[in-house]
């Protein structure tokens, strides 16, 4: 079997875990993180590239729903799949049950990995990202009076209290260096830190083309995919 | 006279102790409230909404326009209680239960202040409990927002609730579209803060 995979480089470290133990050609191609933020602009990159590709069994997305960039994608002209869950934070517990046992009460609480660390997100970068400019930068361009509404504006608090961050830690993957940079952030922002097991397990079904329906949706060609708006399903053909 | 132009520009670039002044300026002149709202304010924030859907403002500079705008509201609040303008309508307005975001909700309701709507904020991570307070406030519509797709799903409850209770319950957020509206059965979406003040009069008007 020959796959390519599209995935987001927030998976980067797992994915090449998993994909040199894996028995499948893999041709992998990480896009930059952070770009749910803009989810109409991913779909449109992620239909692009899907449509271009061919001499492939199969299109495997590194990807979960991601704020709706995968809803309405179509598969080209080989089937595609990714594992039915919200987000990154889902793939990286290992399944759904796990994402919900932690996160049902309060899915807006933030979580990091190796991934979210190495190549930043809205709560490491302090880049060009939408939700990321960075206390100091907001100041130069704001002045302190803006700079704090418009950073406390950007970290929601509930009951006065930001939520706390929960690290997930995959057994595999080496990560002493990027947990001990979130819990230092963390600390500087005032908020709880935690860290959870993760597991590689979905990716590397993923990768093995392991894909239970209930675990995976595979669009086939002429299909797409729709949001559900569920926590069973989270997405179906349409 | 007011420089209703000096006025729009205070707004988009978020100047609120600009906007303050030459409200406060325009006020001790005597200039018509619907005036400084229609001709300055409201256009102002459509406008830096408009540029934020095109990806030409950013969520800062959105934030700081909505200060400036809720700096020039909170002056004229006052007059227009005192005036006995009639108010378009009482809506309650919340972030579903899970969901802490509250930029797109705070401009949802600001707009709808604008518009000469009551409006009851009813903070974020809200259940049915708390949109029900709403209700017994005397909200006869409810604005339900979340950013998440996590966090949507909980609107299918809410709509399930008030469902034959004489109320209506609008949606919108990020990951929310017509079709899940249609799907849950609320009375309304919207994809932006424009369009919501929008939504809620053809409501209000067909009601």
């Amino acid at each position: 079997m020959k796959y390519k995979v599209i995935s987001c480089n927030v998976f980067k470290r797992e994915i090449e875990y998993a994909a040199a133990r894996s028995p499948y050609s893999l041709e992998i191609e990480f896009l930059e993180l952070g770009e749910h933020a803009r989810p109409r602009e991913l779909r449109r990159k992620l239909q692009e590239r899907i449509d271009a590709i061919d001499g492939f069994d199969a299109v495997l997305l590194g990807y979960g729903l991601c704020g709706t960039a995968t809803d309405g994608l179509a598969a080209g002209k080989v089937p595609l799949v990714l594992p039915r869950s919200h987000d990154c934070c889902g793939i990286l517990l290992g399944s759904r049950k796990r994402f919900e046992e932690l996160f049902a009460d309060m899915p807006s609480s933030p979580f990091g990995s190796v991934g979210f660390v190495e190549h930043g997100d809205y709560y490491f970068s302090d880049g060009e990202m939408l939700f990321g400019d960075g206390y100091a930068a907001l100041v130069e361009q704001y002045g302190e009076d803006d700079a704090r509404y418009i950073w406390d504006a950007m970290h929601p608090k509930l009951d006065g209290r930001l939520q706390p961050i929960t690290f997930i830690a995959i057994p595999e993957i080496p990560c002493e260096e990027a947990m001990a940079r979130c819990r230092a952030r963390a600390d500087e922002e005032g908020r709880a830190f935690q860290v959870e097991t993760g597991s590689l397990r979905l990716i590397r079904g993923l990768l093995a083309g392991n894909w239970d329906e209930s675990e995976f949706l595979i669009v086939p060609p002429g299909r797409s995919v729709r949001q559900v708006g569920d926590w069973n399903e989270i997405i179906r053909l349409a | 006279m007011t420089d209703f132009e000096a006025l729009r520009a205070a707004v988009i670039k978020g100047k609120r102790n600009d906007v303050a002044a030459i409200v406060q300026a325009a006020i001790d002149g005597g200039e018509d409230i619907n005036l400084i709202l229609d001709r300055g304010m409201i256009p102002a924030m459509r406008e830096i909404g408009d540029k934020f859907s095109r990806n030409e403002a950013y969520v800062p500079e959105l934030l700081i326009a909505a200060r400036a705008m809720q700096a020039g509201l909170a002056l004229l609040e006052p007059l227009i209680a005192a005036s006995g303008r009639k108010s378009m309508g009482k809506v309650a307005i919340g972030t579903v239960k899970g969901d802490l975001h509250d930029i797109g909700k705070n401009l949802v309701a600001i707009m709808l202040k604008g518009a000469g709507y009551d409006v009851i904020d009813l903070g974020v991570n809200c259940d049915i409990t708390k949109y029900e307070e709403g209700v017994k406030q005397g909200a006869t519509i409810i604005g339900c927002s979340s950013l998440l797709t996590t966090t949507m799903p909980y609107m299918k409850e809410v709509v399930a609730y008030f469902k034959d209770k004489g109320v209506k319950v609008v949606i919108g957020g990020a990951p929310v579209t017509q079709a899940y509206a249609d799907e849950i059965g609320a009375d309304g979406y919207s994809e932006d803060a424009n369009g919501a003040v929008k939504l809620i009069d053809s409501l209000l008007k067909t009601a």
